[in-house]
């Protein structure tokens, strides 16, 4: 497992020499090797711990955002399961597997990034920040086109809106609520992700990343990681009920 | 993708006092292959065991409880996140400060949940041998019985009054209760999806439901 | 530990023209240049100082809605015949006296008004989006927090979610209270969208506050000064160390509450809605899981300015150092696991059992916090100046407060009290006799840094003596008509209650007149007051022996080496020393350390 150390002035890339502090200025150099840290911080190490360390804080917030769903989850089921499981036949499992499969390889695909960041590899960085974005387009279009159209059309709306034709438990509306409460949040922080991944391959392109600086990948990418987790947990929990 | 054959070496070691003495890992590409690999097989586990659940019940007509359900998808998915969080998010080679938010999050969040569920699980516990006894109060309806069964004759009330889709629902589907725990039905209610339900049955969350609240509630309502 | 810094600024900073080493107060060319530099400043001190004054506004305006609640409870509204007497506030916007319920109406939104401005922009970002922000990087020896520009986003957002809290009350305010309660409040005022305006610029408040917290916790971690170690940061740093983590970690919930009673409002999706199958307690769980955890966001902050007046006004060691510090990060954990003692009169009993014991363990941190400070006065050089005298206030106000609070943390004691004007006096003995009053004597202590000002003490101590006197005629009265009976929310009340709603109604006059007094005081210093010293109260810690008052662009001119603790007065002062004649410690490199 090979590790690299960001020097103060100069890039971590082994091919290099340290620099100076006017050699990180030569504005030959790509971007990621002549940035600066805010001038409140020793390094760029030290500011890519501090900005890691911020990035973990709001994760925190994201999670504890999404336990608010999943607590009402956990209520509603333990109180009407009958609801929850008729409900849930409604969806098809086979779009909840397809769009997990996608987040998964997604969340590859970033790991990755940071990775060809960490290496040099601006090509792949690339490819796998517009492979992330791709994958996150092709989440939203199967769920808004394959399952919340058909849902709308169906009259399976949450509460007020429910106006389903056919046969339904009682509290079913309950368990719409959940579903399009919970996804709904899950797929507005795929839309953002999908934004923040704009902004990352728009400047990736500009080499603004590599083995000195890649803060915004790297955050990102956990971003994106987390946006993965709670459709780990969304997924059986929606789609795989008895 | 390319790139295993990484070049990065150790640049000029400046360590900065206090922090960040520690370098960046960069994780092999065969290790991030093989956590993709494992989250698939581990979908594909998930989705399996569900489906063949689903199959044995329903061929051998064969009641399982719903914790088991519940119990295997939330193992799966847990593990599953473990490793995203330890591989893809490189918390087991991340500064030990990361790891520790990432943990306390978790048990904020298992304070939340338990929390919430010992009390609205534990809700009927009182009505048994208390209901009985608390005088009418702010429905403005008289008699007696648990209060559960006037909070849904008042809400069945309500919906007379009430104007839209729900209310119309609420005729339809009997959605009658007003926010109490209500018994858990032993059969399902809907014709194409007769097979048994049961609750969650873990110890002291779900009261077994009591005959006596179930007179306003109206599982086949129509 | 010993003592002495290694490179003090001197007592007199040398003005360069080169903005780094100018004041941060300092205009920047002309009127339009140094507004546009103030509205587009990432500075910690500028965004700190914007937010006192936005605070202090906002302050005022829940202030005039307190007395106009008072005000309409001096006497009982009588209706006789079908005409209304005693009914002040309706008298005031002209309401005709036969329509009593309107009276009433405008009694609720006023009281709802005063409670959502105090809690959601007053005292949650009181002290940490103000004097925390001004002080955090000046303490621990940084030129400025994690991400300024995140710190500039919580200002603006901070902002934006007053326009949505402003546009509700100018649509005709809300009648929520500013508990937001389900299902009155996703049923009351169902044609207008004021309910749902309000509860939106809660939700976006609360990013505000997630963004100063995080970037606090991440400040602290990692831009301490070379030589500071956690156990050398002044303890006004843990205080404000807990209050952040309970920021970033309970603030979500509150978002993702709001959002669902926003969905409730507007599709009735039913969670909250017992004629669906929902649950209206379960709205009270979800809110309290926030809002309980946000008492402590309220009185850490308070807490942490305590330690600094305290020992800075005892001049003494703050006693068990390790004690208070780590009593702020208990009430911090602990503030997570007592949320159900507000719902003790609607939840289960079996949790309700569990959460009153749980309760009461938020009481020792909390003693262990006011024995130490008692303990640092005992022998100490005290000196009386106003921001002491808020100290002493503190500890009288909010050991009243905490004890009062373990009646309502006993289930069977809660059952009685459980909303009566006992609760009201008990949470006022705490937020504005602790947090607000810490506040009010943190300004005081460092007014002189942030404005390089000193104000008038005496006439700071009459508004303190007005402030001690009327909060103490507001409230007490209350303990006493809320443990007889009177419940809280009602704009009437039966004629045995009116010498106590009297009494509290002339206090808060006397409160409001203390008031105006500091603000004359605030704006006679910033007019005309003195030129202050860099150290004028002789404290140890980087912002008074490493700054100039007020402090340069950059913070400091070196990089600060801590090379003694925060509270070290015996080492580095000696003894007998009056605050007026410290001189700033010199290096002392024999000093053992």
């Amino acid at each position: 497992m090979a590790t690299i150390d960001l020097g103060k002035h100069g890039g971590g890339n082994g091919g290099l020499p340290g620099h100076d502090h006017h050699g990180a200025d030569d504005l030959s150099r790509p971007y990621h090797e002549r940035y600066h840290a805010a001038h409140h911080f020793e390094d760029r190490e030290h500011e890519f711990d501090a900005v890691k360390m911020g990035v973990w804080l709001f994760l925190a917030t994201e999670i504890l955002l999404f336990s608010g769903m999943f607590c009402a989850y956990a209520i509603f089921r333990l109180m009407y399961p009958e609801a929850f499981v008729n409900g849930s036949h409604h969806l098809d499992w086979r779009w909840g597997l397809l769009n997990t499969v996608i987040l998964l390889m997604s969340s590859y695909w970033v790991a990755a990034a940071v990775r060809h960041a960490q290496t040099n590899n601006q090509k792949w960085l690339q490819i796998n920040v517009f492979l992330t974005f791709l994958a996150g387009l092709a989440f939203l279009i199967i769920k808004f086109v394959f399952e919340y159209a058909k849902k709308y059309k169906e009259g399976l709306l949450p509460g007020k809106f429910y106006s389903f034709g056919g046969d339904a438990t009682a509290h079913e509306p309950l368990w719409w609520a959940i579903y399009w409460g919970a996804t709904g949040i899950h797929a507005s922080h795929v839309i953002v992700g999908m934004g923040l991944f704009v902004w990352v391959w728009l400047r990736s392109r500009r080499g603004h990343f590599g083995p000195g600086h890649y803060n915004a990948v790297e955050g990102v990418g956990l971003y994106w990681h987390i946006v993965d987790i709670v459709w780990i947990f969304l997924f059986p929990m929606l789609y795989l009920i008895h | 993708m390319s790139g295993s054959a990484h070049t990065a070496g150790h640049a000029a070691g400046y360590t900065p006092h206090g922090h960040g003495d520690h370098g960046h890992t960069i994780v092999p590409i065969i290790t991030l292959r093989l956590v993709l690999a494992s989250l698939l097989f581990f979908t594909v586990l998930t989705v399996f065991l569900s489906r063949g659940e689903a199959w044995l019940s329903n061929f051998l007509n064969f009641d399982i409880p719903q914790w088991v359900n519940v119990v295997i998808a939330l193992s799966i998915a847990t593990v599953k996140t473990a490793i995203v969080v330890l591989y893809f998010m490189q918390l087991k080679y991340d500064n030990p400060l990361n790891a520790m938010i990432f943990i306390f999050t978790l048990l904020t969040v298992a304070f939340f949940l338990g929390f919430t569920m010992i009390d609205l699980g534990n809700r009927q516990t009182i009505d048994r041998f208390k209901g009985v006894s608390i005088s009418p109060g702010g429905t403005g309806l008289r008699g007696d019985g648990p209060i559960t069964v006037r909070a849904q004759e008042f809400a069945r009330l309500e919906g007379h009054h009430a104007h839209h889709h729900a209310a119309e629902h609420v005729e339809r589907g009997g959605l009658t209760t007003a926010g109490f725990r209500t018994p858990v039905p032993e059969i399902g209610s809907s014709p194409q999806y007769a097979r048994p339900v049961r609750g969650l049955t873990l110890p002291g969350l779900a009261p077994a439901p009591t005959s006596d609240v179930s007179g306003g509630h109206s599982a086949n309502g129509h | 530990m010993a003592t002495i810094s290694s490179n003090p600024v001197s007592g007199h900073p040398h003005h360069g023209h080169d903005h780094a080493h100018a004041s941060y107060l300092q205009p920047k060319g002309g009127f339009a240049a140094t507004v546009w530099d103030w509205m587009t400043t990432v500075d910690h001190k500028k965004i700190g100082v914007m937010y006192l004054f936005a605070i202090l506004f906002m302050f005022f305006l829940g202030g005039v809605a307190a007395l106009a609640v008072r005000m309409e409870l001096f006497t009982p509204t009588v209706v006789t015949g079908g005409v209304a007497t005693g009914q002040e506030l309706a008298k005031f916007w002209g309401v005709d006296a036969r329509d009593w319920a309107e009276g009433n109406n405008i009694y609720n939104r006023t009281m709802t008004l005063h409670g959502l401005i105090m809690v959601f922009l007053v005292i949650v970002p009181s002290v940490p989006a103000s004097l925390g922000n001004f002080l955090i990087p000046l303490m621990i020896g940084a030129k400025d927090v994690a991400f300024p520009r995140l710190n500039l986003a919580s200002w603006y957002v901070y902002l934006l979610g007053s326009m949505f809290a402003i546009t509700a009350v100018i649509m005709g305010g809300v009648d929520t209270g500013w508990t937001f309660y389900t299902p009155y409040s996703t049923t009351t005022d169902a044609e207008s969208m004021k309910v749902v305006w309000m509860v939106l610029g809660a939700f976006i408040l609360g990013f505000s506050s997630i963004f100063t917290g995080l970037n606090f916790i991440v400040t602290i971690h990692k831009l301490r000064a070379p030589g500071m170690g956690w156990f050398d940061m002044p303890l006004f740093i843990w205080g404000m160390y807990g209050a952040a983590v309970i920021q970033v970690l309970a603030t979500p919930v509150i978002g993702i509450t709001l959002l669902l009673l926003i969905f409730e409002r507007l599709f009735h999706i039913g969670i909250f809605d017992p004629r669906m199958g929902g649950d209206p307690v379960l709205f009270q769980h979800f809110f309290w899981f926030y809002s309980h955890p946000v008492v402590y966001v309220m009185i850490l902050p308070g807490m942490a300015i305590m330690s600094e007046l305290v020992a800075v006004g005892a001049r003494k060691k703050v006693f068990g150092y390790r004690a208070v510090a780590f009593s702020s990060l208990a009430i911090a954990g602990i503030s997570f696991i007592v949320w159900g003692h507000h719902l003790f009169t609607s939840q289960g009993e079996v949790s309700a059992v569990i959460f009153s014991a749980l309760t009461f363990l938020v009481a020792i941190p909390s003693a262990v916090k006011v024995f130490n400070w008692i303990s640092t006065y005992y022998r100490g050089s005290i000196t009386l100046n106003t921001p002491s005298l808020y100290a002493l206030a503190f500890l009288f106000l909010f050991s009243i407060g905490g004890l009062t609070g373990l009646f309502l943390g006993a289930l069977a004691t809660d059952l009685h009290l459980h909303d009566t004007y006992f609760i009201v006096a008990h949470f006022h003995y705490v937020m504005m006799g602790g947090t607000i009053i810490a506040f009010v004597g943190g300004i005081h202590f460092w007014w002189p840094k942030m404005f390089g000002k000193m104000y008038n003490e005496n006439w700071a101590k009459v508004g303190w003596l007005l402030v001690f006197v009327g909060f103490n005629l507001t409230f007490f009265p209350q303990f006493i008509m809320g443990s007889q009976g009177m419940p809280r929310r009602y704009a009437n009340y039966v004629e045995e209650f009116q010498i106590y709603h009297q009494l509290s109604t002339v206090g808060s006059w006397v409160l409001a007149l203390g008031f105006v007094i500091h603000l004359l005081t605030f704006i006679h210093s910033l007019v005309a007051g003195p030129k202050a010293d860099p150290n004028p109260h002789g404290a140890l810690t980087l912002e008074w022996t490493h700054t100039s008052s007020p402090p340069i662009e950059h913070n400091f001119e070196h990089e600060p080496v801590v090379t003694h603790g925060p509270y070290d007065f015996d080492d580095v002062i000696p003894p007998q020393t009056r605050p007026g004649e410290f001189q700033l410690p010199k290096p002392n490199p024999n000093l053992k350390h």
